[in-house]
Order: C-alpha cells, then structure tokens, then sequence
C-alpha cells in the first residue's frame, strides 16, 4: 500500500490537517490536540522558532516577532495594493525582495513568504506524522482560495516542497468542501459553495453526480472577508472614543492592534449573543463600556454582506444557472458563523445552507478524501472537472492584452498562438503573460516575462513561432514555445517574475529554520 | 484498466494532431450548446487524468493529459460563439486548432464600430486619448479624456476612459 496522502488546508488564520484511513477521513489534532493550527510563525529573540497557537498565542508580546495572515502576502508583489494595506495593519517589517517579491524581515534575515508557508506545513506535517506513527508522509493536497492566480499558487507549491512535502495536487478550497460533502455519490446535483473567510471571499457552483465533479463557474472577492468586518466595528468603535476623548485611538498604533483585537473578539461573541458589552478604558484612556448590539453589527456590515451577495449573483449567471436551479449550499469559512450572513444565504438561496461538517474543517476533509482517490493504485472514483478562475493574457502593444484563455474554461487545458518575427534577423522574441480581467495590463497580474530564442534568423516575417500556454490540473500557467522551421523548442528566460526558481526552492528547503516543539 | 483501452488511448494520442475540434468531441458543425457540452463530459469521463489514480504508467499519463488538454481546448472554444465562429472560419483553411490571435482580429473589428461618442469632436479626442495611452503619456491622454468630455459631459464611455486613466 502506498503512504497515505495528507490534505492540507493552508488558511489565513488557521490551518488544518487530515488523512483518509479505511475509507474514513479523519482530521488531525496538533501537539496541543487542537484541530486547527494557527497559520502562525514567531521568531524568538533567543533565536528559536514558534509555530501553530504558541505562536498566537504569544503575539500580544512579540507583535514584530509574530508573522500572522501571511497567506494575503503570498506570491504577490511588494508593489501590490494588498501588501500596502498589509504593511499598514501589521507589526512585522514587510520588505521588497530583488524582484519585487515580499520578504518578513527578523532580525538579520529576510524570509520570503514561501517559508513562512513552509514552517506551517511542516508543523502540519509533524502532527500528521506522529499520529499515524510513521516517517513516511511526504505526499500531500493543498488547497487554496479557487481566486488564487498562478504565482500565488506556484507559491504554495513551492512551500510544500520547501516543507519537504510532494504537491500532488493544489486543490481549489470550494471543490475540497463539496467532495468532503460528498454529493457525488448520488444523482447529478448542483451546488453553491459560499465561502466567506477572514480575507477573502468566493462562491462556486458546481455539478456533482455518479463519480464526476464539475465545476461550472467561480467567482469572487480577494477584498472581502471577515477582516473588513473588524474594521467597521474598529471604526465605530474609534468614532465612539474620538466623540467622547477628541483623540482618534487609529492614530496609534498599540491602541489600534488592541481595537483590532477587541473588535475580532466582539464580533466573534455577537454570534452567539445579541449583545456584547465592550470595555473600552485601555484604548480611550478613561473609564468608557460601549454595548455593541447583533442589530447595530448588522447594519455596519450590511455592505460586506450585499457585496458577496452581489457576487453570488454574477457567479450563477456566469454558470448559466439560477437559484432555483440549485440543491444544495455548503459553507465554508468562518465568517459564515455570522448569523445576518446566513440569513442572507438563505433568502438568496430560498433554502436552509448544509452545515452538517464543522466549516473550519471541511476543506481540509474534502482535500484528504481527493488526495485518497488520487493515491488510489487501481482508478480513482472521483473525476474532477475544475477550472480556471482568471482569464489568461498575453501583453500586446503599449499596455494592452488579448486574452489567450478566458476564465471558466475547464483545466488543464492549453492553447497555441503563433507569432511572426517582426524585425529582419530577430534572435528573441518576448512575451508577457497575465492574468486578470482587464483589457489594460496594469489591471492584471503579471505572471512572468519570457524570452523565447534564438530563433532561425531570417527577414522580419519569415519566421513563425509557435507559442503553447498551458494550464495544469493544479492552475499553474506553462508557456513554451517552438520554432516552426525548425521544429525545435526554444528554450525561455524568464526575465520578469516573483517566483522562486528550483534551486533557490532547494536552497530554501536546506536552510529552513528548525521549529521548537 | 483494460489493454484495450491502453492500447486505445495511445492511438488516439498519436492521431490527435489529425483531428478536428468537432471530429476530437464527436459532433457535427451545428451541434447546439447542450450537445456541446454532453460531447465534453462524455469524452471528460474517458479522458480524465484523474481516472489514471497513481498508476504507474509515465506512457500512458501523458498519452491521457495530452488528449484531456485537446479536449478542454476544443470545448471551451465550441462553447463560446465569438470563438466558435473564428474556428470555423479557420477550420475551412484547414486549420485543425484554433490560433487565439484570430479571435482577436476579429474582435477588434467588432470593437472599432462599437467606438464610444456621438459628437465628431467628442470621438476625435477620444481617439487621440487612447493614442497618448497607447504611447504611455498619462497627462496628454488625461487631458483629451476631458476634453472629449468637454463636448459630451455623460458619455459613459469617455468616462470610464478618464476613471480608468486617473486609477493609473
Ligand atoms: N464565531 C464566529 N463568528 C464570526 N466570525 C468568526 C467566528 N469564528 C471565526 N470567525 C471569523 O472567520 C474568519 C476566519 O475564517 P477562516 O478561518 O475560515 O478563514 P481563513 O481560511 O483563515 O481565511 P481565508 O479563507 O480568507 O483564507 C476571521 O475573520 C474570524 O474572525
């Protein structure tokens, strides 16, 4: 029998970890016999490395020591709006890497965001490890938002590997929550799953029945996400002291982390309760309780609630469906504790959303059930049909793009495009790849900037190149290219990209930071 | 797994270049959107990489992608009329796959005569904003945007020109 294959959930706030065992997934607790891990990594001052819910746990202490919610810095660029807002909102030093990719910056050393991962998949790894009493866990399926783009998923790959983990599978979060249900067993249903997280937020729907899982649309919001709703109580919260002290507590930045933290706590309790009493002395500096009520909450985070709904929308329409049309609704997410965002659900839906597996822990079971089937020497049961949630670019010229893959097309898949060289002699030929909606290529992701070369040389036009992107089974973008005289493969340089190259993934995986246990 | 169907899926691998969109989904030029994508899932069910599990057939794995990737391609090009109609245009040349750079031919001409403005001076600094964009010079284009909207304050898309040029 092959070793067992682990499905990761890799979260922005926590992550979790399971294993199918005779046909039954199980979700493994950690060290602490704790379910789910904090997405969390602290640098001690005495040089040791925290990971998991020590590491949170220790945050108020070290807040420059933590690195939390990296999953949001992931594979972007330091240029990029979410890591200016990040760099705003958390307390470890963010800096810019040779090309544009986000370090963490602990004392003398600038980690990339790539081991960060790697320290939480191989705590993940360990626990996995130690509960199956075995070495031999390297295999693994991590899932990540479906809004993921290339780099960001190539980032996650890399991290597993930098884990010393085998990436079978980078798994898209809705798809791993609808198998964990398990629709696929009986006739041809159609399902939504509305995942409403701490950063992010998508809805997917997808068609399952008799062994096939389709994916018919996906869409989504990388700005919304239990976050904002800390914020609006922040906000409000800060309007309340300002009116009564004439200082704004935003202004500094020990009173906001608190405000931060108070306000996560609050919105936490007002799903249980319909009010919640707020102590705000250490902020406002005088004695001040404010009493937050669900009804006041719920008109602060109506918009949030209207914006995903608004999404929903589109995202049916994109699948050629409506809601009548759908039979089930699974959610996923934390944020889906919400009760005003379950009763936005529902009337949208016009029926009750499953909740019968814990929403923290559904991806992760979903993941290890896929990873199962994968492993599988004889065939796999289950056949995915996912797709592409961004439209695949090519840059044309000045700062135009013509999209060369549209979003929703079923992966993998790939496409050819011929070019024509257009000088006399021309050696190379260069092409930028993006993903994104936009026709502008400011408006989209860069993905890489590829050389392609050295051609036949010939007068301009003589020469025909044909160029082949290509989408995996994982989402991530391959561009190769041919000369049509020749037939041969002309090799790319890639000139231009945020991604780590094998050998620094290597170099990566040797140096990682042992974690104390 | 069968022989056979091992012995099947090479052969269709190495015809694969020979095989037009609608030969490779087994349909016929009018087939209607439904039809379409039965043909896809139909053949998904056969191809799928996936069916393969952990096999231990390198061969046979790529035989099975490279077909699985044929198969995407022609379905998300079929389901798509703009697409669509570019393939068959190409198909009668004897072009087998569709190159994405004929889309955009196309879509560009379709493009040009949906052009934004009704006012003959409106539309010339429009142009001549996109021109300056095109040439990467931000404040010459910014000041056409306006002035086309000098001329017509509500066209929405003069306007989304100037949002789109002010967002950077
Ligand atoms: N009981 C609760 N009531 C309201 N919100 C909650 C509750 N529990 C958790 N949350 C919120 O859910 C969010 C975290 O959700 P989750 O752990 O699903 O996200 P994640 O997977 O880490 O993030 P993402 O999906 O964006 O990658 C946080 O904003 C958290 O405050």
């Amino acid at each position: 029998m092959s070793p067992p294959v682990l499905g990761i959930d890799l979260g922005t706030s926590n992550s979790v970890v399971s294993v199918v065992e005779a046909n039954r997934p199980t979700v493994i607790a950690n060290q602490d016999g704790e379910l789910t891990t904090a997405s969390c990594v602290a640098f001690l001052p005495n040089g040791s490395v925290l990971v998991g819910n020590p590491a949170r746990a220790g945050i108020g202490q070290r807040p420059e020591r933590t690195v939390r919610s990296s999953k949001r810095l992931v594979g972007r660029t330091s240029s990029s709006a979410e890591v200016q807002k990040a760099q705003e909102e958390m307390s470890f030093n963010i800096l810019s890497g040779a090309h544009g990719d986000v370090r963490v910056q602990i004392d003398q050393r600038a980690y990339r965001l790539e081991e960060i991962a790697a320290m939480i998949l191989r705590e993940l790894a360990h626990s996995a490890a130690s509960y199956l009493g075995t070495t031999s866990v390297t295999k693994a399926v991590i899932t990540v938002p479906a809004y993921f783009n290339d780099n960001q998923r190539e980032a996650t790959r890399n991290a597993a590997m930098i884990a010393g983990l085998e990436p079978l599978r980078i798994l898209n979060e809705p798809t791993a929550a609808a198998l964990a249900y398990g629709y696929g067993d009986q006739e041809a249903k159609r399902v939504a799953v509305y995942d409403f997280g701490g950063g992010t937020f998508d809805l997917s729907v997808l068609e399952m029945g008799a062994g096939v899982l389709e994916v018919l649309a996906t869409g989504g919001d990388t700005y919304l996400g239990g976050d904002d709703m800390d914020g609006v109580i922040v906000d409000d919260l800060a309007e309340k002291i300002l009116n009564k002290t004439g200082r704004d507590p935003r202004q500094d930045p020990a009173a906001r982390a608190v405000l931060w933290d108070l306000a996560e706590t609050s919105k936490r309790e007002l799903s249980e309760h319909d009010t919640v009493e707020i102590d705000l002395e250490v902020v406002a500096g005088i004695p001040m309780v404010y009493g937050l009520t669900r009804n006041r909450f719920d008109q602060l985070i109506e918009p949030l609630i209207q914006r995903s709904i608004e999404i929903c929308d589109s995202v049916l329409k994109e699948a050629k469906t409506g809601t009548h049309l759908i039979d089930g609704v699974v959610l996923v997410g934390g944020s889906t504790r919400v009760p005003a965002v379950r009763e936005a659900v529902r009337r949208f839906f016009r029926r009750e959303p499953d909740t019968g597996i814990d929403p923290d822990l559904v991806v992760s079971v979903g993941a290890a059930i896929y990873g199962a089937s994968l492993n599988d020497q004889s065939q796999a049961q289950q056949i995915l049909l996912d797709v592409t949630p961004l439209t695949l670019r090519l840059g044309t010229v000045q700062r135009f793009t013509e999209a060369i893959i549209e979003k929703n097309a079923p992966i993998p898949t790939e496409r050819t495009r011929t070019f024509v060289t257009s000088r006399d002699h021309q050696e190379f030929v260069a092409i930028r790849v993006f993903q994104g909606e936009s026709d502008l290529q400011a408006d989209n992701t860069l993905l890489g900037e590829f050389a392609f070369g050295p051609l036949t040389l010939a007068p301009r036009g003589q020469v025909e190149i044909d160029v082949t992107f290509e989408i995996d089974p994982n989402g991530l973008v391959r561009v190769t290219a041919t000369d049509c005289q020749t037939g041969r493969a002309a090799s790319a340089n890639v000139r231009l990209s945020v991604k780590m190259n094998d050998q620094s993934v290597a170099e990566a995986s040797a140096s990682l930071p042992g974690t104390a246990r | 797994m069968s022989a056979d169907w091992r012995t099947a899926v090479l052969r269709v691998a190495q015809r694969l270049d020979q095989l037009n969109y609608f030969q490779l989904l087994n349909l016929k030029q009018d087939a209607s959107g439904t039809e379409i994508r039965g043909g896809f899932r139909r053949l998904a069910q056969h191809y799928h990489p996936d069916r393969l599990g952990g096999m231990d057939d390198p061969e046979l794995h790529q035989a099975v992608s490279a077909i699985y990737r044929r198969i995407t391609e022609a379905y998300s090009t079929l389901r798509n009329p703009i697409t669509k109609a570019a393939y068959i245009e190409g198909l009668e040349g004897g072009e087998l796959r569709l190159d994405t750079g004929k889309v955009r031919s196309r879509s560009l001409a379709r493009k040009k005569a949906e052009e934004p403005g009704k006012t003959e001076a409106g539309k010339r600094h429009y142009q001549a904003a996109l021109a300056a964009l095109e040439k990467g010079d931000l404040r010459a284009a910014k000041s056409e945007i306006r002035s086309a909207l000098l001329f017509e304050r509500d066209e929405p898309g003069f306007q989304a020109l100037l949002k789109r040029i002010e967002s950077g």
